[in-house]
């Protein structure tokens, strides 16, 4: 089979998995595995509750850094992480010392091919079916209900707002995909193709960017302010959200969120959702 | 160098008489240079403030900027961009600009070193490590909150520098207040780096603040920040004149009267005010305190009291130029002022020693 | 005779910091280990881990002492270094560049910080020689290169996707983290080519001491001399920044601390190589253990005990300046 770093042969096991990184684990925890270790590599604390909650073993060492000694005392049939740079050039190590190595590609934003390859190695394809299912006919229900409420085409604002500065995530990203399957639309300057980010936007140019709903992501680093400037127009309904990460538990949040928001004209979850999120729609029944 | 001629002592002899013609004849021409460069300063300042107002990243037509200025309609989203975001942002370029300049002026007469910039006091790593420690601790990037950390880290920075710069015996040599400053800097540098690499969400924090800003700073940080400036203008302003004759070395200034001591310390409180008050509002803006006096000292000459007041104008002049700049070159993206007066400045500065001869102090 | 005993120590010390980590390996499976007969555990962990990063940590010390030695000497300023002709800023354009823009291997950014650093030292050589090297010229254009890279950097940083700050911050910092044999044998040749250089060059190094003229009469070619301690004081500094990043504060402590343990004055470049190499290793272990388990970049450590240092030396200078 090909991974991120091309042909490899690994044994199909989904027990005593090792992850390589948290959100690893998470990929790995949404497909039912659970492994049996999971380094916190990147450390931003966003899926730590997660983590806690599914009684994962977590190993923080320092960030960024395969701590090999510590890896080579687990024992494990399998190891799974992603192709960061500095996993990658231990990679040949991991596989000789430790175990048969899987790695996914990091830059990838698309969450189904990621967890296809994930699948594959541990046998849990069933369940991979069975969340795309899942989050397909949640897009179309969302979909017909918004189509129902007469509020399709409404547009949509979002923006990412973080210590650096506003953002705008171009159309091929998760949450902007979504608003286009659900029927919404985004104010035309918003409209770039691509699946990148462009940052550091002027604070001068958000009258560009008014519309019926103006959402903006942010996190608690920040007390954000984007909403709040003179420059956004008052008509509209202005609302801060979090968490909107691009997997398959942002996948979900993103729906629950717009449900709030555009049908039910309720305030999205807050920053401590996560794990509410992750309990009500994606923990295998 | 004398900067009016002393006819006063001159003896009724030939020679005399004819150096005093030339003596005068120089002495003119300066002050005719000097008052031109002056003139072409104070314009510079107004075009760059003029263009700060005017030209940003949504383009505005002239005649709407003045509209706004003078009749303000707060309906007009064009309005709201001149008289809430981009005129607070012209005023703070043209503060923080003022006091790097005169800072800078400032440190390289009190140290006598070409290399001094603001930054030699460990006024800046002073302020990023109070940065650092606040946004760590408190979980925050709110601005006013951390400029008031910054400031006081600029001074605590800085007051230990110059006690370490005058302990022991032989008191605050230059030397010792250069060595002094650039190991409290590294040591508060390498503090800083250990708490981000700890924390990644102070590391995404810190690394805008680190850059050199002048956006999304409201009126509240310009308010609380102004005085301070203006306090340490009204220092540097005090102490010009006893730092020409600290320039001609201790001992000739101890033979014409000035109290070096009193001097010195004055000329490091008012580069603490200053630089502290710069540092606190848009962050570590390196260049400009530290190239900035040599361009204004290669057409104004040493005098301090012309080197101030015009190294401080070039300061402004030149945060205006690049911080207009940088909302241009990136559109719809902004580019920070600090990474753009380093852009422009540091290329630029190269072209100029080429082909200047930049004065030694 | 004292570099026998610091030479000593270093081996102590770096036993020791071979032995302890998470997966303790007793002293006397290491010292089987070297001899070439492992156990199952220690082969692992002390031969593809451990040694790679202790010898690594010994071999970048040394070239740090000393290169700050030559240039403290060159400079007759305790602040001399290669950072004057901008080396330090374009090898971190290097490495932050290969970080951030091509996302490369370790030994890929240690290839970027190296071009970067040489390529930036030369342009800013080139820019200051108009007819003739005027030393204030040289020191303002590196000024003037320092600023315009720090720029592309801050933007790269300020652009950038919050890991791969990190990555660089982390190099910035300098970091033995993850250093292997690759690294050890970069160090190696550094070393082994341009220690001999260092050592034959002392004797001019001492004689320069004396001032330009004093020298000039006791046979030194001045210009050459010079141009030489420069080129070896860099190629040294260079290496130990591809190997480790730039570790902050060895190349500035080692000379003055191996001038008063040797009680000798002059630029005693071999003796501050030992003193570097105890000061990096030492600083290592600090840097694995003192937060276990996480790490920290050795460039921390050393500044956090650097600087303190430095400090109390200002505290006791005598009325000329001098350290």
């Amino acid at each position: 089979m090909v991974d991120a770093t091309g042909e490899i042969t690994v044994p199909v096991s989904s027990d005593d998995v090792l992850a390589l990184d948290e959100y690893t684990a998470v990929n790995l925890l949404s497909l039912g595995v659970t492994p049996i270790r999971a380094v916190n590599f990147f450390q931003l604390g966003e899926v730590d509750a997660i983590l806690e909650a599914e009684g994962v073993d977590v190993f923080t060492g320092a960030p960024f850094t395969p701590n090999l000694e510590e890896l080579s005392q687990s024992d494990a049939a399998l190891v799974a992480g992603l192709n960061f740079p500095t996993i990658v050039e231990v990679r040949d190590t991991i596989d000789d010392e430790i175990a048969p190595t899987v790695l996914v590609d990091f830059l990838s934003s698309d969450w189904r091919a990621q967890l296809d390859l994930l699948a594959s190695v541990t046998g849990t394809e069933d369940r991979l079916a069975e969340l795309e299912d899942s989050v397909d006919s949640a897009i179309e229900e969302l979909r017909d209900e918004i189509a129902a409420a007469g509020l399709e085409g409404a547009t949509v604002s979002y923006l990412e707002e973080t210590s650096g500065g506003i953002s705008l995530s171009q159309s091929g990203r998760l949450a902007p995909s979504i608003l286009e399957q659900v029927g919404l639309a985004r104010p035309a300057v918003e409209q770039v193709e691509g699946t990148g980010v462009i940052s550091e936007l002027s604070e001068e140019t958000l009258g560009d960017h008014d519309a019926d709903f103006m959402i903006v992501e942010t996190d608690l680093t920040i007390e954000p302010t984007v909403n709040e400037s003179p420059l956004r127009s008052d008509d509209g309904v202005k609302v801060y959200v979090y968490g909107w990460s691009e997997d398959v538990v942002g996948s979900f949040r993103v729906l629950a969120d717009l449900r709030r928001i555009v049908l039910d004209g309720e305030e999205p979850f807050g920053p401590d959702d996560q794990l509410q999120i992750w309990n009500e729609f994606v923990v295998p029944r | 160098m004398r900067s009016t001629p002393d006819s006063s002592i001159g003896l009724a002899d030939d020679r005399d008489d004819a150096a005093g013609d030339r003596d005068s004849r120089v002495a003119r021409d300066t002050f005719v240079r000097r008052t031109i460069g002056a003139i072409a300063l104070l314009a510079a300042v107004g075009l760059g403030a003029l263009l700060s107002l005017a030209v940003g990243t949504k383009p505005i037509a002239w005649g709407t900027v003045f509209d706004a200025l003078a009749s303000h309609d707060a309906s007009s989203s064009d309005h709201v961009i001149v008289r809430e975001l981009r005129l607070p942002r012209t005023l703070l370029g043209v503060a923080v600009g003022v006091a790097l300049g005169a800072a800078g002026a400032l440190m390289q007469g009190v140290t006598r070193n070409p290399l001094a910039g603001p930054g030699i006091l460990g006024v800046n790593a002073g302020a990023a490590f109070a940065v650092v420690s606040g946004i760590w601790w408190l979980g925050t990037s709110n601005v006013l909150v951390l400029a008031w950390f910054a400031f006081a880290g600029a001074a605590v920075a800085s007051v230990v520098v110059y006690l370490l710069g005058t302990a022991g015996r032989g008191g605050a040599t230059p030397v010792r207040l250069a060595l002094a400053g650039a190991a409290l800097s590294a040591l508060l540098g390498a503090w800083t780096s250990a708490v981000v690499l700890l924390d990644q969400q102070t590391l995404d924090a810190f690394r805008f603040w680190a850059v050199g800003s002048l956006e999304g700073r409201d009126d509240d940080v310009a308010w609380h920040v102004a005085p301070i400036i203006a306090v340490g203008l009204l220092l540097a302003f005090g102490v010009a004149r006893q730092l020409n004759a600290v320039a001609l070395g201790d001992d000739t200034a101890r033979a014409l009267g000035t109290r070096i001591g009193t001097t010195r310390t004055m000329s490091l409180v008012a580069v603490t005010l200053l630089c502290g008050g710069a540092v606190a509002v848009a962050g570590p803006i390196g260049f400009v305190g530290l190239v900035v006096p040599h361009v204004a000292r290669a057409w104004f000459g040493p005098d301090q009291r012309w080197l101030l007041p015009t190294s401080a104008l070039l300061g402004a002049a030149l945060l205006l130029f690049c911080d207009t700049l940088g909302r241009v070159a990136a559109r719809p993206s902004e580019i920070q002022v600090g990474i753009m007066t380093a852009a422009i400045g540091g290329p630029a500065f190269i072209i100029l020693v080429r082909r200047a001869r930049m004065a030694q102090l | 005779m004292v570099c026998l005993v610091v030479a000593a120590v270093i081996i102590a010390v770096g036993m020791y910091s071979i032995s302890v980590g998470d997966a303790p390996v007793p002293v006397s499976d290491v010292i089987a280990t070297l001899l070439g007969d492992p156990t199952a555990d220690s082969e692992f962990i002390v031969g593809t881990l451990r040694l790679p990063r202790a010898l690594t940590a010994i071999g970048v010390g040394a070239a740090f002492g000393m290169s700050g030695a030559i240039f403290q000497s060159l400079a007759r300023n305790p602040l001399g270094s290669p950072d004057i002709i901008g080396f330090n800023a374009g090898a971190a354009l290097g490495a932050v560049g290969t970080i951030v823009v091509w996302g490369g291997s370790s030994l890929q950014v240690s290839i970027g910080a190296l071009a970067g650093g040489l390529s930036t030292a030369l342009a800013v050589y080139v820019l200051a020689w108009k007819r003739g090297l005027e030393a204030s010229r040289l020191v303002l254009v590196g000024i003037g290169a320092g600023f315009s890279i720090s720029a592309v950097n801050s933007y790269l940083i300020t652009r950038a996707d919050i890991s791969d700050v990190q990555r660089a911050t982390v190099w910035l910092t300098g970091s033995l983290n993850g250093r292997g044999w690759d690294e050890v044998r970069i160090i190696a040749v550094a070393l082994a080519v341009l220690a001999p250089l260092a050592i034959v060059m002392q004797r001019s190094l001492d004689r320069l001491d004396l001032g330009d003229d004093t020298a000039a009469a006791l046979g030194v070619r001045v210009g050459r001399a010079k141009l030489g301690l420069v080129l070896v004081g860099v190629g040294l500094a260079a290496l130990g920044v591809a190997a480790a990043g730039p570790v902050a504060f060895v190349a500035f402590v080692a000379g003055p601390l191996a001038r008063r343990i040797t009680k000798t004055p002059g630029a005693c470049v071999v003796p501050a190589a030992f003193v570097g190499a105890l000061v990096t290793v030492t600083a290592d272990l600090g840097a694995r253990r003192v937060l276990a388990p996480t790490e920290l970049p050795v460039g921390v450590m050393t500044a956090a005990v650097g600087a303190p240092y430095l400090l109390w030396l200002l505290t006791r200078q005598s009325r000329t300046g001098a350290l």
